[in-house]
């Protein structure tokens, strides 16, 4: 019973605390208002001079949109809006929209000359004009393959952007004019992108809306250009550098260049470059892959071709001759021909050797290699080795397939020919 | 038993790690490849590559990998963005990516573009219908404009977007129309915008010409046309038998005192499934106005009321009220007594700021109603006819009366029948033609002119409240025309206000003097002659009466010529006429009158005392009957030089058998021998008589005429002159 009693009265409590404050919230709200209105009354406001007239409530264009192709008007206190081109053809009903403004297509206007239309609304019809121009249709612009630059003329002066669009997409991208032919500047780096597999793009001078002035009147605005389309040639094809496995030299020539840094830095190529010129890294002991780009050099009427990289693996060790356990290669004579077996040699996994008769120098450049893609013994007649001259042997090269990559032939490993007899 | 469940728990979802783990496809400790695709925007054209393996260049291909293409630049922040504009839309294409460290190629299908999406636009449900759209947002742009705008392809979402249609209905217009892209990724290519299609949304055609019938309030339309009331709500169709105005537009009628409201009718030819609505025709029924505020009523004559309908202005000077015209025409009908107004009443137009209406239209006890007249104008308002006012015809005014305007005097009194009688004496200048007219109260109108027998009379008027003093000031033309005198015909009185009065006034011209016969006499020059010209004056009649109450005749008071008195005599004949004889000798004096020339016709001047002048009747040529052959002539004779032979010259008369009686010079007679043959007649002077002559004291010369006189009386004074010298 007495905590009944308690709790009874701690909520009348709580309600009486919520009655004194809203009602001096009221309170106060209404010693607000009071002090307005006792502010009001204090200061009696003098009598209001004589109404000037209303000004007269012309229909008011407020926005001209050339992308869009809307004009907007606001009514200003007209229930309907009226517009033409010629009063003589009588005059159209724009549709209210939504949120109270008119918009007026303007999609029908021509824009090969200056227009003018007119508006009036139904309660005001003093006639406000609009005048449209027209569209400049003297931009040209052109791509120019010597540097990959865009020349832009016949845009009038003071013009400083451009915008641009690929010839499939419909978004713009605005830019300053000067970056056309700016090296470096991030739109033809966008270009040069461009330059692998062609591109059509759509040039314009840009729009700029026709809003109201200071001053309230409505100005013209531009119309975007007339679309200008430039075709971004492709880069002429990247030359077909190849690796000549048997020679070690590329086939370069003198209109190439090319590049150890990824086409940072550029040299000039020689015809048929030797591999130890081009790439002597990839030659020899401690030989590593070098990946090196080339590319046809620019003239002055083109721009260099496509890149071409190459990369060139590191040569193989040279095969291991017999006899030991695991040798690439033995050897035996009866005396009268030479015989050698490749052991590990296949269709896949070819061997060559060539013979350097004794007085003469291997010339790799003119070397006549004899592939051995079998672990048969090959045998070599005294005549085509006689004593004393040396046999080369390596594992041979492939050429790069979809299959397989580029294999240099391994270093090499010689073989003084004897006629000895030894044992198989 | 808990512990139990437990383990069986751990047991199963154990199993379940483990299956997972073991499952194909998901090996943990399967390599994700170290080129991904992170997106492929289609409306942007490219494709985003990430590299996982440290990339620096993008190589690409197609997927035959023959030929690798390096992308320019490099891969940065992992990411390269790859320009695909110029792969082919037609057909799908294997784009192969490699990096220059991840060798092994990463395949993107890019897919081909849908070419089998169609768009229709259903003009009747305005809806747009969709071949092929897919499930995504459908993208339109107007075709001039690289913007796209998306919307959903369900009914209620098309809505938005046929809303902005319909701003295009106006001029037409061209759209474009593709599905939207799904943006491609690692898992999926997406899918690219479909080819974009056309729709064209054709011109609306005009509002239908509708004619509106304002007496019958309704409009003309087809069954091809829709009519909508007060801009909302939905259309519905029209018959061929047209729109009731009376009934659709009933708000805008005045009902049991309240004004109606503007009620606005929208006419449009239907849409179909293929043509839009056209525009639309509103016809705005205007509440109807209540009663005009400027419509007076008021007689305008005896016979006519008048309904005055005038421009009215408030205290600013702003027109409330325009006035009746022909573009804003107020109709009238007239109900006879006793009878009420009906809706089928027959009204005529009222179309300027008055009109009159006779008697016979509005006779007294009828009632005239005026309202302003429906009229519906090209720019589509229609003003109902207004509620009317009324006037019922009290009685019509008394007649314009005639009356004396002095009581009776000898120009004007009353004749049998009570009319004013004008006279006047012929040709005289109207005296005493006055007379009043005494006008009706109710009506204001003035005098407006005078007429008899056609000819107009010329007057002045004085308008003292309705009483008007008319004063005839001449009449001259019409008695140039009057053939018959001394006869009162009706002088017909026109008011200003139209009215006329026929038989209230009459005026008799009396009879004028005349020259029974005109002739020409001619005086000639001579001594005592005392020929004699008659002539006969028929008198005109006076104003004053005799005691039978016949008018006077004329007296001649007086002949007159070059403004000097012709002596004559006037005895009356038995008629009645003057027989007026004038003497030669009495007229000898005229060849002294400077304005005179010989054998030329002067007219008498006679004057009546009727105050008529008659003039060119009788008509006198004074003349010589001889003169000197050869004149002038002039002799000397010297004093003191005598002459030993007569001097001679000879005379041509008109007259036959006359010879000279005396022939003097400075009153000395100088005559010689005279003879005559065939008609003329030579003369000497005396030369005995000319040796005579001298000149007085101190005179050197003197001139004089040689004087001579017929025996006829005749006299040459003139054409001789001889000179005596010293």
């Amino acid at each position: 019973m007495k905590d009944k009693v308690k709790k009874i009265a701690f909520f009348m409590l709580l309600l009486l605390a919520f009655a004194v404050l809203t009602g001096s919230a009221a309170g106060y709200r209404r010693a607000q208002a009071a002090e307005a209105g006792t502010a009001q009354a204090e200061s009696t406001p003098a009598p209001s001079p004589e109404p000037t007239p209303a000004p007269k409530a012309l229909v008011r264009p407020v926005l001209i949109d050339y992308d869009t192709l809307w004009l907007v008007a606001e009514p200003n206190g007209n229930q309907k809006v009226f517009y033409t081109d010629k009063e003589k053809s009588g005059w159209t009903e724009a549709v209210k929209a939504d949120n109270g403004k008119f918009y007026i297509d303007i999609s029908w206007v021509k824009s090969t000359g200056e227009t003018t239309l007119l508006l009036k609304g139904d309660v005001c019809e003093d006639i406000v004009k609009v005048t449209m121009p027209a569209k400049f249709t003297k931009l040209k612009a052109k791509f120019v393959k010597a540097d990959g630059t865009i020349a832009i003329t016949g845009a009038p002066e003071g013009t400083t952007t451009f915008q641009w669009r690929k010839a499939t997409s419909y978004e713009w991208h605005t830019e300053n004019i000067s970056d056309a032919t700016k090296a470096g500047s991030a739109f033809l780096q966008e270009i040069e992108k461009m330059r692998i597999s062609g591109a059509s793009l759509y040039l314009r001078l840009p729009p700029v809306q026709g809003k109201p002035a200071a001053d309230g009147t409505l100005e013209k605005g531009v119309r975007p250009s007339k679309e200008v389309k430039v075709s971004i040639a492709k880069r002429s094809s990247a030359p077909k550098v190849k690796v000549d496995i048997a020679k070690l030299t590329v086939n370069t020539k003198k209109t190439m260049e090319y590049s150890y840094d990824g086409g940072v830095t550029w040299k000039q190529a020689e015809d048929k470059m030797q591999l130890s010129a081009l790439a002597p890294g990839v030659l020899g002991q401690g030989s590593k892959n070098m990946k090196i780009a080339f590319r046809t050099a620019a003239t002055s009427k083109n721009g260099y071709s496509k890149t071409m990289y190459l990369t060139i693996p590191a040569q193989q060790a040279a095969p291991v001759v017999g006899p030991v356990s695991g040798a690439d290669v033995v050897y035996s004579t009866d005396g009268e021909k030479f015989y050698m077996t490749f052991a590990k040699a296949t269709k896949d996994t070819k061997y060559e050797y060539t013979v350097v008769k004794a007085g003469n120098t291997l010339d790799p450049l003119k070397a006549s290699w004899k592939a051995v893609s079998s672990s048969k013994r090959v045998s070599v007649s005294a005549k085509t080795a006689p004593a004393g001259s040396i046999i080369y042997v390596r594992r041979k090269g492939t050429n790069e397939t979809s299959k397989l990559p580029l294999t240099l032939p391994s270093a090499m490993t010689a073989i003084s020919v004897k006629y000895t007899k030894t044992a198989n | 038993m808990k512990q139990k469940r437990c383990i069986l728990v751990g047991v199963f979802l154990f199993l379940c790690v483990g299956m997972a783990a073991l499952l194909p496809g998901r090996r943990a400790d399967a390599a994700s490849p170290s080129l991904s695709v992170v997106e492929i925007d289609y409306d942007k054209e490219t494709v985003t590559v990430a590299t996982h393996a440290g990339d620096t260049k993008l190589f690409y291909s197609d997927g035959k990998m023959k030929n690798w293409e390096c992308a320019y630049g490099g891969f940065s922040a992992g990411q390269y963005v790859l320009d695909i504009s110029w792969v082919s839309k037609s057909r799908e294409y294997t784009l192969m990516l490699k990096g220059d460290k991840s060798e092994t190629p990463v395949s993107v299908v890019l897919p081909k573009q849908q070419s089998n999406f169609k768009v229709k636009y259903d003009c009747l449900k305005e809806k747009l219908e969709f071949t092929n759209a897919g499930t995504g947002l459908i993208f339109w742009r107007k075709s001039d404009s690289t913007t796209w705008n998306a919307f959903g392809t369900a009914a209620a979402l098309q809505k938005p977007t046929i809303d902005i249609f319909k701003r295009l209905y106006a001029k037409g217009a061209t759209l474009c129309f593709r599905t939207g892209q799904v943006k491609g990724t690692a898992s999926s290519p997406g899918l690219r915008p479909s080819k974009e299609v056309k729709l064209k949304i054709a011109k609306q055609a005009s509002a239908p010409k509708v004619s509106v019938n304002t007496v019958k309030l309704t409009v003309s339309t087809t069954d091809k046309m829709e009519y909508q009331l007060n801009g909302t709500g939905e259309w519905k169709a029209c018959t061929k038998d047209g729109l009731k105005l009376s009934e659709l537009a009933a708000a805008a009628f005045s009902k049991n005192g309240s004004t109606g409201k503007d009620v606005t009718v929208s006419i449009r030819t239907a849409a179909t499934e293929k043509k839009l609505a056209s525009a639309v025709q509103h016809i705005t029924v205007k509440a109807q106005e209540t009663v005009p505020g400027n419509v007076g009523f008021s007689f305008k004559s005896c016979s006519s009321m008048i309904i005055t309908i005038p421009e009215e202005k408030d205290a600013d000077g702003n027109v409330t009220d325009k006035a009746a015209s022909k573009n804003n025409p107020y109709e009238y009908t007239v109900v006879k007594e006793g009878e009420t107004l009906k809706d089928d009443a027959s009204w005529t137009a009222i179309t300027s700021a008055e009109l009159v209406l006779k008697e016979e239209k509005a006779p007294k006890g009828s009632t005239v109603y005026v309202r302003k007249k429906s009229i519906y104008s090209s720019n589509g308002i229609y003003r109902l006819c207004s509620l009317a006012t009324s006037w019922q015809v009290p009685e019509y005014p008394e007649e314009t009366k005639a009356v004396l305007a002095d009581g009776e005097t000898a120009s004007a009194g009353l004749d049998e029948d009570g009319k004013v009688a004008l006279v006047k004496t012929a040709d005289s200048k109207p005296s005493g033609l006055v007379f009043r007219l005494v006008i009706s109260k109710l009506f204001d109108t003035d005098i407006d002119k005078l007429t008899c027998g056609g000819t107009e009379l010329e007057f002045t008027s004085e308008k003292t409240e309705n009483v008007v003093l008319v004063t005839i000031t001449s009449t001259e033309k019409y008695e140039a025309a009057l053939k018959t005198r001394d006869k009162a015909y009706p002088i017909k009185i026109t008011l200003k206000n139209g009215e006329t009065l026929s038989n209230a006034v009459t005026l008799k011209v009396l009879g004028r003097s005349s020259v029974s016969k005109g002739a020409v006499f001619d005086v000639y020059r001579s001594t005592g002659s005392e020929t004699e010209h008659s002539f006969v004056v028929i008198p005109g009649k006076m104003l004053d009466k005799a005691q039978d109450g016949s008018h006077l005749t004329a007296n001649i008071v007086s002949i007159s010529l070059l403004d000097q008195t012709v002596v004559h005599q006037a005895v009356t004949d038995s008629d009645g006429n003057w027989k007026v004889t004038i003497r030669s000798d009495n007229l000898q004096s005229f060849f002294q009158n400077e304005k005179m020339e010989l054998d030329k016709e002067y007219p008498l001047t006679i004057t009546m005392s009727s105050g008529e002048t008659l003039k060119d009747s009788i008509k006198l040529r004074f003349s010589r009957e001889a003169a000197i052959t050869g004149a002038p002539i002039i002799f000397v004779k010297k004093v003191g030089s005598d002459l030993e032979e007569s001097l001679g010259f000879e005379i041509t008369c008109k007259k036959s058998g006359v010879y000279v009686s005396t022939v003097t010079w400075n009153g000395i007679n100088i005559m010689g021998n005279c003879t005559v043959n065939s008609g003329k007649i030579f003369v000497e002077l005396d030369y005995r008589q000319l040796n005579a002559l001298t000149l007085t004291s101190g005179e050197k010369e003197v001139s004089y005429p040689v004087i001579v006189t017929l025996s006829d009386g005749g006299l040459i004074e003139e054409g001789l002159n001889l000179v005596l010298q010293q």
